[in-house]
């Protein structure tokens, strides 16, 4: 009887030792990510997640008329109308995918101090992954706050503008002032900066991809020095890129040397803008984009599309219509670095240095140049007009439009104007989503954006 | 029978070796077996309990002798198959005559084996709450699939039925013990022969093969499997064999299975043509072609008469034509189920072996599911301490069907018109397609191939002490193959190009149970006190390996290897794989005390450590303490009440269930997409680092009387609490992630189980049995962590989970009905003023509607036997629950070319000044609809309360004496009319009170039985 006894005790502890079960295909923590291999995989997962909303920014800004067909998609059409509610609904999704980017982010930082580095080379590998990540966050940080916080101004800085997060974990955080909103971006991009990471894949957030976001940021708070300090180096050597063949590489499969940042894709991008491809598409080119022939941007910015006469977008939308696959989402561009500089020099009071930047880039693509004489808001003007027409179709306008403020005329299919949305409506702050103010207690009424409801139901 | 001749000299050789070893003179009993006819049993086995190789035979005319041992106390046991065994008490009697009843469920011989079950302790009864399911009645239903017939079988147990013939039932014991909801989380525990099983192995067993079904619903009654059981264990025991001469049975079942409840009239042509000429629409036929129409559009026509006409031709020629797309679509189809089964053995060595063939036609073409299974076990004693079981069986299913998640042929019924036939060409229901473009689009081919093993020892080596150990595998294989070939219409419009059409999506899943379990129990009496103390371990691993791909460009090919390799994009081929592999390990103790068969207490404790959770939160416990009384003992002589017994019992219960490794702890797996030249890889969800085990504490109190031995009465009440109930709760998005899994509050579900069985008519011919059983059972949210409600979603009006309140409760505002002058529903405010279509609804127009569960169910059987005769009936019922109606058959302009539901033109609002209407306005922007669409109200729901004959049968039993002179070949038959799912009675007005579906209703089933055994 003692042996059954005995034998019963013995296999216990032997069974309860076999309890640490690895699992085959998942990988928990402690040992998940110890390597800089898993370390970059995971930080592949923040890249694949970053937002695409091209598309409905582009719709929100003065890039498009809609046509006929936008009547058999509601929600677009209320997007374009800047109905509270199609806003409202592209509000959360925005605000949920740039946050689950940052928490892909947050999950690897607070992990890459237990990542065990073999050899020079692979320390060098984990710098880079902390700068793209810290770089990656910014962005993420600089896009939510030109979407939900007020525009960048000395009477801002202490109003709300957004959350802050630094790890995965469950939080109820408050929103942030702007003040050290600006403070956090420009302290992860000072930190991004302070490691080389050239010569990586296009679709890596390197060097040269954290000094133009850097050029941007310091255009958008207003430190045109700046601006020009980080964008200037990036734009030595390249009027022989802004050729036709680079620029229609930029809509393929192929390398371009226009690209600075182009996250990879492996799914359909841009693909709802088209109505039927017999038929045409929701929205067309505004009337007021305007290319010349000789402009090499035209070929690949306007696309005929079946209905003769109507200017459809080119672009990821005609790639579309040639069944063509997208793997680039060209994201920032050395082109996009230019406007900056060209704005920040004209801004500064430097209207000669402004111009000949433009001038440079205006050349190689084939277009007028501008009038050595320009210079003021009038530069400004000019240069962001080049700019929408450069980056038409591609979300950048909205962030423009938002940070030079004035009214938005909106039109009917016939491009007649309809309405407009004032310098100072509301909508131009998307709305907090509702599932902060439902969930989060330190979200409340008092920090929903001015006009947007606060609705909760108790 | 070589073998038995073998056994019956080794039996003698044992016998002259004991008669030599005992010496002295032995003492012999002569006797005599009959039946209740004073028919002499010839071949009946006479044995003396507890001397293994001490037993014989009747001869012909009856008769046995028998030597008996030299002991004090000697229990003869008088067996004959068919027949109840009687057990008679040797006193010195020189001559018995053995009168065996004969015995209406066959399965019933006189079993000497060991047992696999070794959690079923007999102190565990004592005060736990154990429900035995009626076997012969499940075996009466004919229905392929063993988890639906398991609906009706005990109150408490509720089984569901979700979709159609060969998907898995719900199946809850005292509802959802979890806020959560899903199988994984609330699902009870499956034991076979004390091996766990999952419940998809459990849907593929072959009723024939199991003697048993205990369905385990307190704390002390499932303690002894711990942490798995917090949702009940329903423990299911196998056929085993014999002593005796092998018996074959073979049993064959045969019928038809029905089209079943037609839920919705739908319109006949007239009526369909009128309400689309009222509809105005000229996508239909019905405005296209009247006159009214083309006198429109044809303005100043010259030859208008003539088009007039030619209208009126086209209209008469769609008359003509009127199709009953239910009868159209659906069909009869057959049933059947083959059973082989052999059984004997002898005092030593007993064995059971079966085969078992079933098939089941499902309503639609293309859905059926047929089984086969078989399963071996063998029972050996060694020496005289115990025994040895070995038991193999293995099934191997297959479902088909033509239902995937976005297309559904049945819900063809409803959208067809009834001047299209399947050959009228292009429907002007589906635009441009006809009939065949919607019928083979789709098919689903689901094989499961189950293997499983039981080994067990149990052995007495001293008395008083049973050592009892089970080791056992399962293994479920499930395969799906999706097919979706190039011709259909969904893959036709997909816009993708020819060679890359057609969808394969093929799967396997292998699911490996390993159980192992061994108790160790000492029991003894001293004078009026009975004490039994006991010990286990078990260890229980779950498997499950996944690895299924999905690729296009097959064409017309149902193979994986078709699949077109060289597609890049969205429809490049895609693998993936999961491989969860869990382990449990536990610990426990039980006492038990019994005092003069009068009281009993019995506690237990079990410690389990998963694999599930980190190290520092693995170890969980269960424990339970129960008590039992039974009053009856104080007045033994009094005759009307025949028993009384109080029972109550406490438990408390960590749960694992529905809670895997990556919801406490960071966990990542690759994905299929790749960025750049890596890998991806992705972080599953939002961990919780302070998950913590779900806690169900149940507290039960019961009572049972018998009255005059005729009427049995079971009363029991419980209250099962789950404390730091887990669900996905929304986060706020900032987080990242929406949702994460937390602890988050406790509730209550807590109910009354009763069971009423009366024996009304009990004569030597004659005897009629009736059985009504109700469950209630009530849910509440005692407490939430987090403020007093809880949204799950942040658009809801209403919160799903609030304190105090139950959480199936549907909510919605009341409706005032269609405004006469706009044509639009209006809905009443909380003030009772009206609120119009387009207003908007608050909380507090919001009312309680219902119960989406319904609360109550339960059972009536009636059983009445007239000699050989045997009529049984089951009634299910389940009330005071509703559902929301689909209405998705009341058409509006937009959809007129489809079918509607008979009496529209009637019931619906066209013009102004309609009153009482029961539709609103067709031509109405859905926008206007919102507060109709988003939320059930007062007249879209309709309680699902629903009574079903959900088995009939009546038998006719061959007498021995019938039997005998059929030429003494066939030991026993029997012959039966069995139906399953007969009708059902509710008021709920579309098809299916139970799953709700427009789809998915149980099917009749009418058959022929034939039973025989030689």
């Amino acid at each position: 009887m003692k042996k059954y006894i005995l034998s019963i005790l013995g296999i216990l502890p032997l069974l309860s030792g076999c309890l640490d079960i690895k699992l085959e295909n998942q990988f928990s923590d402690p040992d998940a990510i110890t390597t800089t291999g898993t370390a970059r995989e995971l930080l592949a997962a923040a890249y694949n997640s970053l937002p695409r909303y091209q598309m409905e920014l582009s719709i929100l800004s003065d890039d498009f008329y809609p046509t006929s067909f936008v009547t058999q998609y509601a929600e677009m059409q209320n997007l374009y109308n800047w109905q509270d509610n199609a806003i409202s609904d592209l509000s959360s999704q925005v605000w949920n995918d740039y946050y689950m980017t940052v928490a892909y982010l947050n999950t690897l930082l607070t992990r890459l101090d237990n990542v065990v580095t073999e050899g020079d080379e692979d320390a060098l590998e984990l710098d880079r992954i902390r700068s793209e990540a810290q770089a990656l966050k910014a962005y993420c940080y600089f896009d939510l706050l030109r979407l939900y916080a007020p525009p960048y101004s000395e009477e801002n800085l202490d109003r709300d503008g957004i959350i802050l997060k630094d790890r995965l974990e469950l939080d109820f955080l408050p929103r942030s002032s702007l003040r050290d909103c600006v403070a956090e971006i420009d302290a992860l991009l000072e930190a991004a900066a302070s490691v080389s990471n050239t010569g990586n894949q296009v679709y890596y957030f390197g060097t040269d991809a954290v000094n133009a976001l850097r050029a941007d940021f310091e255009l958008y708070r207003g430190d045109y020095g700046k601006a020009v300090e980080y964008g200037l180096p990036l734009l030595s050597g390249t009027a022989d890129r802004w050729t036709g063949t680079e620029y229609a590489n930029l809509w393929s499969e192929n390398e371009s040397a226009e690209r600075i940042f182009a996250p990879y894709i492996f799914d359909s991008f841009y693909i709802n803008l088209n109505y039927d491809r017999e038929r045409g598409d929701y929205f067309r080119l505004s009337d007021e984009i305007v290319y010349e022939d000789s402009d090499v941007r035209k070929e690949w910015c306007v696309y005929q599309g079946p209905v003769e006469g109507v200017r459809s977008l080119g672009k990821y939308n005609r790639m579309y219509y040639e069944n063509s696959e997208v793997r680039y989402i060209n994201t920032l561009r050395y082109s996009g670095v230019c406007f900056t500089v060209a704005e920040a020099y004209a801004r500064n009071g430097q209207p000669d240095e402004a111009v000949k930047v433009m001038n440079g880039y205006l050349g190689a693509r084939g277009c007028t140049l501008l009038e050595e004489s320009l210079s003021g808001d009038a530069l400004a003007g000019a240069i962001l007009n080049e700019k929408q027409k450069e980056f038409v179709g591609e979300g950048v306008r909205y962030f423009d439009l938002k940070r030079i403020g004035g009214p938005l005329d909106r039109y009917s299919a016939a491009g007649v104007r309809t309405s407009t949305v004032a310098a100072d409506d509301y909508r131009h702050l998307f709305p907090i989503p509702q599932s902060e103010y439902r969930y989060n207690e330190n979200i409340k009424a008092g920090n929903q954006n001015p006009g947007w409801s606060y609705e909760v139901v108790e | 029978m070589k073998v038995s001749h073998a056994i019956a000299f080794f039996a003698a050789v044992l016998l002259s070796f004991s008669m030599y070893a005992q010496g002295g003179t032995p003492r012999i009993l002569a006797g005599r077996v009959v039946d209740v006819w004073d028919e002499p049993l010839a071949g009946a086995n006479v044995f003396v309990r507890g001397d293994t190789g001490n037993g014989t035979s009747t001869d012909a005319n009856g008769y046995f002798s028998i030597e008996l041992p030299d002991w004090s106390e000697i229990l003869v046991e008088i067996s004959f198959l068919g027949m109840k065994t009687s057990t008679v008490s040797y006193t010195g009697q020189k001559e018995i005559t053995v009168v065996l009843e004969e015995d209406s469920n066959m399965m019933d011989g006189a079993v000497v084996t060991g047992k696999q079950n070794i959690n079923d302790l007999d102190i565990r009864s004592k005060s736990g709450v154990i429900t035995t399911v009626d076997v012969k009645r499940l075996q009466d239903k004919p229905m392929v699939d063993m988890s639906v017939a398991l609906q009706g079988t005990a109150p408490g147990l509720v089984v569901t039925n979700r979709g159609d013939l060969g998907t898995k039932p719900e199946i809850r014991i005292r509802g959802n013990s979890s806020f959560r909801e899903g199988d994984a989380a609330n699902e009870p525990l499956f034991v076979l022969d004390g091996q766990v099983i999952s419940s998809d192995a459990f849907m593929t067993l072959n009723p024939l093969d199991i003697a048993d079904i205990k369905i385990l619903k307190d704390a002390v009654a499932c303690a002894l499997y711990g942490t798995k059981a917090s949702n009940g264990v329903i423990e299911i025991t196998s056929v085993r064999g014999t002593t005796g001469e092998a018996l074959v049975t073979y049993n064959f079942n045969a019928g038809i299975t029905t089209r079943g409840r037609r839920g919705v009239l739908m319109m006949e042509t007239d009526e369909k043509l009128e309400l689309e000429r009222r509809l105005r629409n000229p996508s239909a036929p019905g405005y296209l072609y009247s006159e009214e129409y083309i006198r429109m559009s044809n303005p100043g026509a010259p030859d208008i008469d003539a088009l007039v006409a030619a209208g009126q031709a086209r209209l008469d020629e769609l008359r003509k034509t009127n199709t009953d797309w239910f009868k159209e679509l659906l069909r009869n189809d057959f049933y059947q189920r083959h059973n082989l089964s052999i059984r004997g053995g002898n005092s030593k060595t007993s064995y059971y072996a079966s085969a078992n063939y079933s098939y089941q036609g499902g309503q639609i073409p293309g859905n059926d599911v047929s089984r086969f299974t078989g399963r071996i076990s063998l029972d050996q004693s060694i020496g005289n301490i115990g025994y040895v079981s070995l038991s193999v069986n293995g099934g191997y299913s297959k479902a088909d069907s033509p239902n995937s998640s976005d297309y559904s042929p049945t819900s063809l019924i409803y959208d067809l018109n009834p001047y299209e036939s399947k050959t009228s060409g292009e429907l002007w229901s589906y635009p441009n397609r006809t009939y065949d473009d919607l019928f083979y689009q789709f098919e689903r081919v689901s094989t499961e191939k189950r293997f499983g093993t039981t080994a067990s020892v149990n052995l007495q080596p001293l008395k008083g002490l049973d050592v009892d150990a089970v080791v056992g595998l399962d293994l479920v294989l499930s395969e799906s193959q999706d097919f979706t070939p190039s011709t259909s219409w969904s893959e036709q419009q997909s816009g993708a190009e020819e060679i890359e059409r057609g969808r394969l999506s093929k799967a396997k899943n292998v699911m490996t149970n390993v159980t192992y379990n061994i108790r160790v129990t000492w029991n003894r009496v001293f004078g009026k006190h009975d004490i039994t103390l006991g010990a286990n371990t078990d260890y229980y691993m779950d498997d499950v390996d996944n690895m299924s791909i999905t690729g296009y460009g097959v064409g017309q090919l149902n193979t994986a290897s078709a699949i077109n390799q060289s597609i890049e994009g969205s429809r490049k081929v895609s693998t993936s794989n999961l491989k969860e592999k869990t382990a449990q390990v536990g610990i426990g103790v039980l006492a038990g005390y019994s005092f003069d068969g009068t009281y009993d207490v019995f506690g237990t404790y079990k410690a389990d450590a998963s694999s599930i959770l980190p190290r520092d939160k693995r170890w969980n416990a269960a424990w339970a303490v129960g008590a039992g009384w039974n009053v009856k003992s104080y007045f033994e002589d009094w005759e009307p009440v025949s028993a009384l017994r109080l029972k109550a019992s406490y438990g408390r219960t960590a749960s694992l269930a529905g809670i895997s490794p990556s919801l406490a702890v960071a966990t990542f797996q690759y994905l299929d997409d790749s960025y750049g030249d890596r890998r991806i890889l992705d972080l599953m969800s939002m961990y919780n680092d302070s998950l913590k085990p779900e806690q169900t504490v149940s507290t039960e109190a019961g009572i049972s009387v018998g009255l005059w031995n005729r009427l049995s009465i079971d009363v029991g009440w419980y209250d099962r609490v789950t404390e730091d109930a887990l669900l996905d709760v929304p986060i706020p998005s900032s987080n990242g992630f929406t949702t994460m899994k937390r602890n988050i509050g406790v509730l209550s579900n807590s109910g009354i189980e009763a069971a009423v069985s009366a024996t009304l008519l009990d004569m030597d011919e004659t005897r009629l049995n009736l059985r009504f059983s109700l469950a209630y059972n009530k849910n509440k949210v005692i407490d939430l962590y987090d403020g007093d409600r809880l949204y799950t979603s942040e658009y809801t009006l209403v919160p799903d989970f609030e304190v105090g309140k139950a959480y199936d409760i549907i909510y919605g505002p009341v409706s005032n009905g269609i405004d006469p002058m706009t044509g639009l529903p209006t809905f009443r405010k909380a003030d009772g003023s009206e609120i119009p279509a387009t207003g908007k609804l608050t909380r507090e127009d919001m009312v309680a509607l219902g119960h989406g569960v319904p609360p109550y169910s339960g059972t009536i059987n009636l059983s009445f036997t007239y000699r050989n005769f045997e009529f049984d009936a089951d009634f299910y019922y389940v009330f005071g629950g509703i559902k929301a109606y689909a209405f998705s058959y009341v058409r509006d302009v937009d959809d007129a070319n489809k079918n509607a539901v008979r009496g529209q033109v009637q019931n619906m609002w066209f013009q102004k000044g309609d009153e009482n209407k029961i539709y609103n306005s067709p031509y109405v922007q859905t926008a206007a609809l919102e507060n109709l669409t988003l939320y059930p109200n007062s007249r879209t729901v309709g309680s699902s309360d629903y009574l079903r004959l959900s088995m009939l049968s009546v038998r006719y039993r061959f007498s021995h004496t019938l039997l005998q002179k059929a030429g003494n070949f066939f030991k026993y038959g029997n012959i039966a009319f069995q139906a399953s799912n007969l009708f059902t009675i509710t008021r709920y007005k579309e098809s299916d009170p139970e799953s709700g579906s427009l789809v998915g209703a149980q099917q009749p089933i009418y058959t022929l039985s034939l039973s025989l055994s030689f």
